[in-house]
């Protein structure tokens, strides 16, 4: 029980993002992936968040924003350990996108 | 020095009763939709509530009261009412996210043990995936919503000045555990030389803050020292920033924020992410002190940050380099406010040859920066040794010691480790600096520590991770960062002996990469592989990191490359000629 006072904060206004299919959305975390990872090996479907995505903390942190912002969703950070590969990734940003949509 | 109160509950208690309504606490909320405002006075009766609760829980002075609460709000309140009750609160930080439990359970156990933290306060969520530390390392567990704030408030008992008021616990290393024990003279003592000598603070200020209130900048530097000057502080979550890093200079544009500060990581991440769309109404012509600290500070950096936000508003002179360490509070040293980053140009070569900074032209080849971090504070006295243990002459290059009422008295039980950090009451920092005109610039670190954005690692724990994986002879690693005049980020090298056939080397390289990434959420620069016994060891067969790393850095272990890593070759000497003199002596 708080007796504080509470204010919003102004945001900018959130695009409106039209449902996508699996398939696009497949393929625009690829391309997000493939621009920030800049690594010789394709990223592809199967590939691992783990070892074969070469980022730090601070770059996790960032590639995620990436994918909230071309989405418009916002990604738990405790969801984070559940994901081994790029394909789990597709799973968890397409259920957020279809809730955002429900 | 002159204090106006001698315990942080006593600073609270008074802000509460002489401050206006409108001045206080103001928290972002998680999701960065909301702030929820607590006026001093508000933060005092939340603060005894929280206070009363925890005494109905058996708890009684002194206690040890862990603390896993990610959220700043509920955070705040459990640390202060924890301290208002005379309890000891010991914060711990969450759960990497990409990070691996196990590692994470280790630490956390070593350090409750290492406490004798009687209960331990968290969130649901971490509750979780603590409960194999039940029974064998504590004995409670409770979740912020088990403590019942709607209680009574407590009657406020001011502590002693020396009673223990919280403990820090600086090393992550699992082996042995230190944790920085500071009274409530300590941190009051602190508290004024920052707010008042340092930053000068007057009624205007207002502190704007991402930082994680876990670590000493964020805990000690905000939420503890503004209630001496009563300054307003609003508190965003790190997370938002590292998500988003404009958010803090919007946090900074809507409430006029006058003071801040961050490691030198923080600027750089806000010139690297901020596109110029996201510039439009953000306005830092409030800011008159941008502090920077923690970890090395590149000018390079800072003069990029200046360069990209004096667009809205942003003022050079605004930067306020600093000096500290856990084991003094917080702050050592302040540069004089608008002093608009002086510094030292300094030949490398004299640096690392001669042991003395020698001043060059700006841009002559072999030239590097070194910022002035100014005096230490009034009460607070501040050397640099050589090797022999004798006083340096002005600009001589040696370790930094110092002496005063801000240096803890120890770290918590653990007394081996507190007197080779404290001998005859001076503090040996491990830190390499030098003194020109009572000013200090800090060059380097002697002690085996690697920081990258601000956070601390430990080459021990580094190594023994990257042991575990199959291939690499167990026990036969060693890690430790390169260091570099004019870089904040050092590199971070290991080098693991393997029985395997140099075929496989790529892929046992990966592996040790991938492992610390996925642990410590760091990247290796480089991995050396290498043939047994290819690691220089004592006759006891001890591993000698330093001498591993000088052969490095020498070109002289397996195909590691030759001329990088000047001032960590001079940090070896000068560590080589200590060890020899301590033998000795």
């Amino acid at each position: 029980m708080l007796v504080n006072q509470r204010q919003g904060i102004k945001q900018g206004s959130e695009k409106n993002h039209d449902p996508k299919t699996y398939d696009t959305v497949r393929s625009e975390i690829i391309t997000i992936i493939n621009k920030k990872v800049e690594s010789i090996d394709h990223i592809g479907e199967h590939s691992s968040l783990i070892t074969d995505i070469d980022l730090d903390s601070i770059e996790v942190v960032e590639l995620i924003t990436k994918f909230e912002d071309k989405f418009g969703i916002q990604i738990p950070m405790d969801r984070l350990t559940e994901l081994k590969t790029v394909k789990d990734l597709e799973r968890l940003i397409f259920s957020l996108i279809q809730k955002k949509h429900m | 020095m002159k204090l106006h109160c001698k315990t942080i509950p006593e600073a609270l208690v008074k802000a509460a009763a002489s401050s206006d309504a409108d001045r206080g606490y103001t928290f972002v909320s998680e999701d960065g939709k909301n702030e929820s405002f607590y006026s001093f006075k508000e933060l005092a009766n939340q603060t005894a509530r929280h206070a009363g609760a925890l005494v109905q829980l058996g708890l009684a002075k002194g206690d040890r009261v862990g603390l896993i609460v990610p959220q700043n709000e509920e955070f705040v309140l459990n640390f202060l009412g924890a301290m208002y009750a005379r309890l000891i609160p010991v914060p711990l930080s969450p759960p990497l996210n990409l990070g691996q439990l196990g590692l994470y359970l280790e630490q956390i156990k070593h350090i409750l043990k290492a406490s004798e933290t009687a209960l331990l306060i968290t969130v649901p969520q971490i509750k979780s995936v603590l409960g194999s530390l039940l029974g064998s390392t504590i004995n409670k567990i409770i979740t912020i919503d088990d403590i019942n704030v709607s209680t009574d408030k407590l009657a406020f008992t001011p502590p002693a000045e020396n009673d223990f008021a919280f403990i820090q616990f600086t090393s992550g290393s699992t082996a042995k555990p230190k944790g920085v024990a500071l009274t409530h003279k300590n941190l009051v003592t602190n508290a004024h030389c920052i707010m008042n000598l340092g930053i000068q603070a007057s009624e205007q200020d207002v502190g704007c803050t991402w930082l994680p209130l876990i670590h000493d900048m964020g805990l000690i530097g905000f939420v503890l020292s503004s209630l001496l000057t009563k300054t307003p502080v609003v508190f965003l979550p790190p997370l938002r920033f590292l998500k988003r890093p404009v958010e803090w200079l919007q946090m900074i544009t809507r409430h006029r924020g006058t003071i801040t500060f961050a490691p030198n990581f923080a600027f750089g991440l806000c010139t690297k992410r901020i596109g110029e769309s996201e510039l439009e109404g953000i306005d830092l012509s409030s800011l008159r002190v941008a502090g920077c600290g923690a970890e090395p500070i590149a000018l390079a950096t800072l003069e990029k940050f200046a360069q990209k936000f004096s667009a809205v508003g942003f003022q050079k002179k605004a930067f306020l380099p600093c000096y500290g360490l856990a084991e003094s509070t917080l702050a050592v040293t302040f540069a004089e406010p608008e002093n608009s980053l002086k510094g030292d140009y300094v030949s490398l070569e004299s640096l690392t040859r001669e042991n003395v900074a020698v001043l060059v032209k700006p841009g002559s080849s072999g030239a590097a920066n070194i910022l002035c971090c100014g005096k230490p504070f009034e009460g607070h006295e501040l050397r640099i040794y050589d090797f022999r243990g004798q006083i340096c002459k002005e600009r001589e290059i040696g370790e930094i010691v110092i002496r005063g009422p801000s240096v803890m008295s120890g770290y918590f039980n653990n007394k081996e480790a507190t007197d080779e950090a404290i001998k005859d009451g001076w503090l040996y920092t491990g830190d390499l600096g030098y003194l020109q005109d009572g000013e200090l610039y800090v060059c380097g670190r002697l002690k085996d520590l690697i920081i990258i954005s601000g956070k601390n690692y430990y080459p021990m724990d580094i190594e023994s991770t990257a042991s575990e994986i199959e291939g690499v002879r167990k026990g036969n690693v060693v890690a430790f960062g390169v260091q570099d005049i004019g870089h904040s980020n050092e590199r971070v090298v290991v080098c693991a002996e393997t029985k395997n056939d140099s075929r496989s080397y790529p892929e046992l390289e990966k592996k040790i990469k991938t492992k610390v990434r996925e642990v410590f959420g760091i990247k290796i620069d480089d991995v050396l592989m290498l043939k047994p016994g290819s690691l220089p060891k004592t006759s006891s067969g001890k591993l000698q990191r330093t001498l591993a790393q000088k052969l490095y850095l020498n070109g002289e272990l397996g195909v590691s490359k030759k001329g990088q890593g000047k001032l960590s070759l001079f940090i070896l000497w000068t560590k080589s000629q200590w060890n020899f003199f301590k033998h000795r002596g």
